[in-house]
């Protein structure tokens, strides 16, 4: 331990000023300097806030402040919201006794209820014709009727005009297209059929001939004659075989590896 | 039509369950109950007509577009109130349609302050769309509501023209009750004040 731990904390100055420090750290306090100077310099500072002066608002901060106050007492003017209750005839019993010996709230009061009454017979106004269609003309809604549909079809065009407009052109060109190709084909059958067995016939033609090709082109390989020799159908079967018994294992012991504990799935249902 | 006579008969909560379950003669009802109090409020706000209606639409369109997100514990009539009297608040601070008001400046408080800060129109003629609405707000009322402050006149317009309790301007402005109360009384003071000046 070092001397510093036995000096006197911040609660022990305050006490030592109060007249409440303990008897054995009084007698430390009067042994060092160092907590003695403190405590001189504690106790100065205290003594020099106490005696700061006290500093006075502006002179109508008081009136600023009565005039946010509820008046309460019986004789006092109406306040604010007491006029507010008095225009909507909730103003309590005594207070009305008071208006109606009060000159001045009286005068006060009717100029508010003249005013409430203007403003409540302010009339409604309207806006301009459409304005119905114009608001829906900006909200989305399901389409469930021809108008709907129509609305619907309406703000597309007027949202992106220039995409709709390139969408109908495409549209015009490949529905025009689609029905010129009808045309011409109910008007030509024959042609159209003349075409398709010429192709079909071309078509096997073409496919034989590439068979034939590559049939005479495996012959003339050294390595196709010898795996002539080596596939036989025993052996074929053979592989086929080995094969699908390594894959089914290879997927038993996938499950096994992969299937998670007992203990550790997850229940759905209690 | 039948679907509209039966909505007239139907709360605004009911309105809106209708509406979210896609029924256009609800998105209707809604609009019908509300376009002329909406557009009321925000013509006294803005005291531009042609403005009123763009903010009124926009008003309605963002409403009824977020309608799915309406929750029903609430007032509608509280949540449009809202959402129209933040788009007037907005478009008078953006652009400050207060100082360039007809009517003067609402800072100016006697009768040569308020002629030096009017805009002089009467040389170039009035539109048709600025004779009407000298015609709508014209009157010494609504010029004294037009020099209010603009939290004054919100608060003003929605308790005494459209009946709306303290609790729910408080709410709807985001503003203390007490607070409420205060612009409310002083917005009466100075329309008193305004309309003995206006008369002397």
């Amino acid at each position: 331990m070092t001397d510093a731990l036995f000096h006197l904390g911040p609660d022990e100055f305050d006490l030592w000023i109060e007249g409440r420090l303990p008897a054995d750290r009084t007698s430390h306090l009067e042994t060092c300097p160092s907590c003695s100077a403190e405590a001189q310099q504690t106790r100065e500072l205290i003594q020099r806030l106490a005696s700061l002066p006290m500093v006075s608002p502006s002179a109508s901060m008081a009136d600023r402040v009565m005039r946010q106050v509820i008046v309460s007492q019986a004789g006092g003017h109406l306040s604010a919201e007491e006029l507010d209750l008095w225009t909507t005839g909730r103003l309590a019993g005594g207070r009305e006794e008071h208006l109606r010996a009060c000159a001045e709230c009286r005068a006060v009061a009717d100029a508010e209820r003249v005013l409430v009454r203007q403003l409540e017979a302010l009339p409604r106004l309207t806006p301009s014709a459409g304005f119905a269609e114009r608001v829906l003309d900006g909200v989305p809604l399901p389409v469930t009727s021809l108008a709907s549909a129509w609305r619907s079809w309406r703000r597309q065009v007027a949202s992106n005009p220039i995409g709709v407009g390139i969408a109908a052109s495409v549209a015009v060109i490949l529905g025009g297209a689609v029905a010129a190709s009808a045309a011409w084909a109910a008007g030509n059958q024959d042609i159209i059929l003349g075409v398709g067995s010429w192709l079909r016939t071309s078509g096997e033609l073409w496919a034989w001939q590439q068979l034939a090709v590559a049939q005479s082109f495996l012959d003339q390989q050294a390595w196709y004659g010898s795996l002539r020799t080596a596939v036989t159908p025993g052996r074929v079967a053979t592989a086929g075989t080995l094969i699908i018994g390594l894959y089914a294992g290879g997927v038993l012991a996938l499950r096994r590896l992969l299937a998670l504990p007992e203990s550790q799935v997850a229940r759905t249902s209690p | 039509m039948a679907d509209l006579t039966a909505l007239a008969s139907l709360s605004d909560q009911e309105v809106v369950l209708q509406a979210r379950d896609g029924l256009e003669a609800a998105y209707r009802e809604l609009i019908r109950r509300y376009e002329r109090p909406i557009f009321s409020l925000i013509y006294r706000m803005v005291r531009d007509r042609a403005l009123a209606e763009d903010l009124s639409q926009e008003t309605f369109i963002k409403a009824l577009n977020a309608i799915e997100s309406y929750r029903p514990e609430y007032k509608f009539s509280s949540w449009i109130f809202k959402i129209a009297n933040n788009a007037a608040i907005d478009q008078i601070r953006r652009r400050e349609l207060n100082t360039l008001s007809l009517d003067g400046s609402p800072h100016a408080t006697t009768p040569d302050e308020i002629e030096a800060t009017a805009l002089q129109v009467s040389a170039r003629g009035l539109s048709p769309l600025e004779a009407l609405e000298s015609q709508e707000l014209g009157g010494m009322i609504e010029k004294a509501i037009g020099r209010l402050r603009p939290e004054y006149r919100a608060c003003i317009l929605l308790r005494h023209v459209e009946g709306l309790a303290y609790e729910e301007i408080a709410e709807l402005m985001n503003l203390p009750l007490g607070t409420v109360k205060t612009y409310i009384h002083r917005a009466r003071n100075e329309l008193r004040d305004l309309l003995a000046h206006t008369r002397d």
